[in-house]
């Protein structure tokens, strides 16, 4: 039996939004794609949000805007879903590619879970299908003994079939995905005539690549040629950046029973600290060393919500600057101790002059400086 | 109206920031401007826009007006006839320029210019010809330029310290804060996405009434939220004030009147109470001329604020469009012969890419016409697939990809995005997703771009205007004309010439060289100098000819057009541009450098108040490194001066450089090591330089200068080597005591004994014949080498090669010899290279080819 939602550390999207997925579909009048759940621009505004509330069944639904960043990247995405090539969302870690892989799946094929999650150890009967070997022992290579695998199942049923992390697969294992997405067909020689699985209309891949850790140019052209890339770039507005912390830690706190609202300024502050060391500037203008980790959006969400926490667990209910200074320092300095140097370069110039010039939070974020170490 | 508010009101879309107007307002906003019963129809439009100019064409053709007014400086009238003329093709410009010799704008009395670009799908030349075609009285009733170069403040509207002014007012359509707001509500990336949607693509799908009203409503959104300050200092008040009263003549004279300006002045000149008296401009100081533009120059996205983006596209949808009405109109007249046999007045109008016809276009029952959709959108479509496909042709023929199905795919994900974001045509924005998605491989990367760089110039367009035999000159093109012809150059036709000068023995050579240095200085694109002294790059100075080739091209003309704003001469264009180079914050050495060029151009006799500011520049840096090549360069132009027959004196300003110099220098003493060798060769040349005779009551200073870099007890040791050497060569220091102070370094401890390098670098570089002289030094450092472990001298090594590779070969030699005697060999056995056998040789060749074929491996 399944975990309820209730208990589930993050539930799929589908669950997630489950009556919200509901109502857009079933008021949504526009054409549909074979064997989609809705229609593109249903599917758009589930993803970007809609400036009016839906209403169905007596009840209203304000569909919030769910991705922030490239609005168009959002469409592109969506019209290639609906055609012949798989998606490919290639992107530093931490800029919701896999977030925004979840919600097109959702929303378009009603399952965001048919996934499959790219390893070294990636085998192709984990892509595709494996076999039930006490059954197979006993009937043979039958279909009742077939345990279907996530490409399978989305061939079958007419679904999107995520692929996490597809370049950490082997390069044979990536490979075996450019049979199938141009013919569309996959075969399981055991089972004879029986054996050929037509994908169905609405099958498609989205694939998520990191450009950090291994890069998509080791990918095989002929794989490259059945996708369309879209590249996922770090958000670069402070404020945007700003609302996505405050999203989704309040996201996290409500699925986790954390009954405390997000602080606003300590987002900004937080927001403001990434920005301007992925950027490498501040907005006074000071040029400032770019550490080399990752200075993600995700990772700023992780660190409000690591501070939000201790907060609300171990504290008085409000974000301190020392805890926050601590888990940003566990955050960044992680492959490289060089990074400290630059984030404690980074406190004692942009930091230090934002203290003098705006006092407050600013002050006790530049006094919290003592945990670099 | 108010499509674009997407069935908002004002206060949704806008908030605070919305504009208190009702729609009952706009509704008599736009009786007041376009009411079919009207005297005067004020037709709103934007720069360079395809659906504006078809609406006209329409408007025009059913309204009839015998008298058409457009928004441009009014100085144009003139240049109606070239810019209509049939073998005038766009893009073109008008050209306005303005010396503000009597002071009336500002105090500094400069010059000012700027551009008015004309497309074929701009409506004010639509317009224009329109008029020219039918015989209307067509007019530009703007200020005339320099007015509204005095209507506006410092630093606003075409006072703007930019590097192209361009008369366009489009701007104002997208940046007050409630229409940034409409756009980011609306979800578009930019303003231009917006317009493409609602105005170029649905507005074509319009009635020309509806599409007029939706325009107006948007313009006098965003005229209302525009900051009136800021329209004050633009001197818009002003420029309407003054069309308005245009207008109001015409009224006495005309019955019909149409007016085109853009759209957001329509509330101004209808509403407007504001007044403005003309200065008293002398005419002489103006300048207006048609000139051959580029697209490229045209497109709003090259940052000169020029218009709407991408001009090759529209320029296809406008042809595309052009092509249909008057396929359109072609089956018209035929029906309207079988219907009537009536012979239509329609005959004799010719339809070219330059000249629409404005009656040739769909005339009758206008207003209730709606514009043929399916064909429209089939424009659009096969503009886009024919930029996919040249795109998709010139990337595979560099990189191999993409297929012909990627292609497909493109024009399939153009089309689907359309139909998502709710257009109904495929747009220039939908196109340039289709191929981010479908063309560029992998990650988004300055790797990988390559579809987007090509699509991005191919939606600029390359295409350059043409004018007509009559366009009118700018006397700075005549000066080049009979300069050339004084000079028997071969100017007319494009072949490119050589000539050599004599620029020493011969007067006449000189002068032509003046000629080219000037046009070379222009960036005209006539002349460059194949060979000679090139003095501002202090190279082949001792070269006693120069040899130039020149070629004349119809973008020299273009050029000299540009350059005309300085002056009527190419000696005072050249003068002049130099004075406003020197009115930007320039260094003492540019400062210097704009001397030189004076100097090769001829002009040094004219300099005047420059020179003044030239000090005063000069003077004023206190840069160690700006002001040794000052010096330098003073130097130069002093000692060159009779050999280019030049009267400059410049003897009291190179003295005040070389004591501020001086000065300088014992603060240089902590100098980083990227910035040592440029020190080193400042301090050499200051030395070469003072070595002469003439300047020798001047070398006690940096004799003093250069003893208290010397005792700084932070000093860059390649810094002391060098002023040791220089301060040797100038016979103030002592060998020996040079000698003392190279062992302290070689016997101190850790960092100082590796500094020892630096030294021997510096002072090798300002006085390598100190270990020439006698065996001492040689010694020094071979006792030095003899101590140092291998790791130390590995880490000196890189710094003693440079020390040494300051010696000639023949230094070099006798350098071995003395090692060799050291070590009790001879030089001959010391030199000699051991014999090589065949075999050994054989390897060698051997062992050479097979590193060259591992290394092609890793390539």
């Amino acid at each position: 039996m399944g975990t309820r939602e209730a208990d589930m550390i993050k539930p799929p999207v589908e669950v997630a939004y489950g009556e919200e997925l509901e109502a857009l579909a079933m008021t949504d009048t526009a054409k549909k794609p074979m064997n989609w759940k809705m229609s593109p621009q249903a599917v758009k505004t589930f993803i970007l949000g809609a400036e009016k509330p839906i209403v169905y069944n007596g009840k209203t639904y304000n569909i919030k805007k769910k991705y922030l960043g490239n609005d168009t990247l959002v469409e592109r995405c969506i019209v290639t879903l609906a055609g012949n090539r798989g998606l490919m969302l290639v992107g530093e870690p931490g800029t919701a590619k896999t977030m925004l892989s979840e919600l097109l799946s959702a929303a378009i094929s009603g399952s965001s879970t048919n996934t499959v999650q790219g390893t070294a150890g990636t085998t192709e009967d984990m892509m595709k299908y494996s076999w039930n070997y006490a059954l197979l022992l006993e009937k043979g290579p039958v279909m009742e003994a077939l345990v279907p695998a996530p490409l399978y199942i989305g061939m079958r049923d007419g679904i999107i079939t995520r692929f996490e992390e597809i370049t950490r697969m082997p390069a044979e294992m990536q490979d075996s995905l450019i049979s199938i997405l141009s013919d569309k067909v996959l075969t399981v020689p055991e089972l004879h005539d029986e054996g050929l699985v037509f994908a169905k209309q609405g099958f498609n891949v989205i694939g998520t690549a990191n450009t950090r850790d291994k890069g998509v140019n080791e990918m095989s052209s002929a794989l490259k040629r059945r996708f369309n890339f879209e590249t996922v770039f770090p958000v670069r507005e402070a404020a945007l950046e700003k609302q996505i912390i405050i999203n989704e830690v309040e996201k996290l706190a409500a699925e986790n029973g954390i009954e405390m609202s997000s602080d606003e300024k300590v987002a900004e502050l937080l927001a403001s600290t990434y920005h301007e060391l992925r950027e490498g500037v501040s907005s006074m203008g000071h040029q400032i060393d770019k550490p080399g980790s990752v200075m993600s959006t995700a990772e700023a969400v992780s660190v409000y919500y690591q501070s939000m926490m201790s907060a609300y667990y171990y504290g008085d209910g409000t974000i301190s600057m020392d805890c926050l200074v601590q888990n940003l320092v566990g955050a960044v300095v992680k492959e490289n101790r060089d990074d400290l140097e630059k984030i404690r370069g980074y406190f004692n110039t942009v930091v230090r002059a934002k203290s003098n010039k705006e006092g407050g939070l600013w002050e006790r974020y530049y006094e919290a400086r003592r945990w670099l170490k | 109206m108010g499509e674009i508010l997407r069935g908002e009101t004002l206060a949704e879309v806008g908030g605070e920031l919305s504009p208190a107007i009702s729609d009952s307002d706009m509704e008599r906003i736009c009786e007041d401007a376009f009411s079919p019963n009207n005297q005067v129809i004020y037709f709103p439009v934007r720069h360079h826009s395809p659906a504006c100019s078809c609406h006209l064409q329409q408007v025009i053709a059913e309204f009839k007006p015998d008298c058409i007014l457009i928004e441009g400086p009014a100085g144009a009238n003139d240049l109606i006839s070239v810019m209509t003329d049939v073998e005038t093709e766009a893009p073109f410009a008008v050209y306005y320029s303005y010396k503000d010799s009597e002071g009336i704008i500002s105090e500094d009395k400069e010059q000012y210019r700027c551009y008015y670009p004309f497309l074929d799908y701009s409506p004010e030349l639509v317009a224009v010809r329109a008029g020219t075609n039918n015989k209307i009285h067509t007019e530009f009733i703007d200020l005339p330029y320099a007015e509204i170069l005095a209507a506006s403040e410092e630093n606003a509207g075409l006072r703007k310290n930019e590097e192209k002014n361009n008369y366009n007012d489009d701007y104002y359509l997208s940046t007050s804060a409630f229409m940034k707001r409409l756009v980011e509500k609306s979800g578009f990336r930019s303003f231009d996405e917006l317009w493409e949607k609602y105005f170029e693509i649905d507005g074509m799908f319009m009635e020309s009434r509806e599409f007029m009203d939706n325009m107006l409503y948007y313009c006098v959104l965003s005229r209302l939220t525009s900051k009136e300050s800021e329209l004050l200092a633009e001197g818009c008040f002003a420029r309407e004030a003054y069309m308005r009263k245009k207008i109001a003549d015409a009224k006495e004279k005309f019955q019909k009147i149409l007016v085109v300006t853009g759209g957001f002045h329509t509330y101004g000149l209808l509403y407007g109470q504001e007044q403005y008296s003309l200065h008293n401009i002398k005419k002489e100081n103006q300048g207006v001329y048609v000139m051959p533009y580029s697209m490229e120059a045209t497109d709003g996205l090259n940052g000169y604020a020029s218009g709407m983006p991408f001009p090759a596209f529209y320029q296809a949808v406008w042809e595309g469009l052009q092509i249909t009405l008057t396929q359109d109109n072609e089956t018209m007249l035929k029906s309207d012969r079988a219907e009537t046999g009536a012979v239509s007045s329609l005959k004799g109008n010719c339809v070219s890419k330059q000249h629409i016809p404005t009656e040739s276009v769909g005339i009758r029952d206008i207003t209730s016409k709606v514009f043929f959709s399916e064909t429209l959108k089939q424009i659009y479509r096969d503009v886009v697939l024919q930029f996919l496909v040249s795109t998709g042709k010139s990337v595979r023929k560099k990189s191999g990809s993409p297929s012909t199905y990627d292609e497909i795919c493109a024009l399939n994900m153009a089309e689907n995005l359309a139909s998502l974001r709710g257009k109904k045509c495929i747009g220039a924005y939908e196109l340039w997703d289709s191929v981010l998605s479908s063309y560029v491989k992998g990650e988004y990367t300055r790797a990988t771009d390559l579809p987007m760089r090509t699509l991005r110039k191919g939606l600029t367009g390359k295409t350059i205007g043409k004018l007509c035999k009559d366009a009118k000159m700018p006397p700075l093109v005549h000066d080049f004309n009979e300069t050339c012809r004084k000079h028997r150059l071969k100017v007319g036709s494009t072949v490119k010439m050589e000539i050599v000068l004599n620029i020493f023995s011969s007067e006449k050579h000189r002068k032509l060289s003046e000629f080219f240095h000037q046009m070379d200085y222009l960036s005209a694109g006539f002349a460059t100098l194949v060979k000679g002294p090139r003095l501002t790059l202090r190279k082949d100075r001792n070269l006693i000819r120069e040899v130039w080739s020149y070629k004349w091209s119809t973008q020299v003309i273009a050029s000299l057009i540009a350059s005309s704003v300085y002056g009527g001469t190419l000696p005072e264009a050249a003068l002049s541009k130099i004075k406003s180079e020197l009115k930007t914050n320039v260094s003492g050495a540019k400062a210097s450098e704009c001397l030189i060029r004076m100097f090769e151009m001829g002009l040094d006799s004219k300099l005047g108040d420059a020179l003044a500011k030239l000090e005063i520049i000069i003077i004023g840096d206190d840069d160690f490194f700006s002001l040794a090549k000052t010096f330098s360069n003073l130097i130069m132009v002093d000692e060159l001066s009779g050999l280019y027959r030049s009267g400059l004196d410049v003897t009291g300003l190179t003295r005040a450089v070389y004591r501020k110099l001086v000065t300088e220098l014992p603060h240089m003493a902590e100098m980083k090591d990227e910035d040592v060798t440029e020190a080193m060769e400042a301090l050499k040349t200051l030395f070469t330089i003072l070595e002469k005779d003439r300047y020798k009551d001047d070398r006690q200073m940096f004799v003093e200068a250069l003893y208290a870099l010397n005792e700084k007890e932070k000093i860059n040791p390649n810094l002391l080597g060098c002023s040791m050497g220089i301060l040797y060569g100038l016979g103030s220091m002592d060998a020996d005591l040079i000698g003392r102070k190279c062992a302290g370094f070689l016997t101190g401890t850790g960092e100082k004994q590796l500094e020892a390098a630096g030294v021997f670098r510096g002072l090798f570089f300002a006085a390598r014949d100190l270990l020439l002289v006698g065996d001492a030094y040689i010694k020094i450092i071979d006792e030095f080498i003899g101590r140092v472990d291998n790791a130390q001298f590995m880490q000196m090594l890189p710094q003693l090669r440079i020390a040494f590779g300051y010696f000639t070969p023949t230094e070099i030699e006798k350098i071995g010899g003395v090692v060799a005697g050291m070590y009790g060999m001879k030089e001959q056995e010391f030199n000699r290279l051991a014999d090589v056998t065949p075999e050994q040789h054989q390897y060698g060749v051997a062992l050479d080819k097979y590193v060259v074929e591992m290394m092609k491996r890793y390539e």
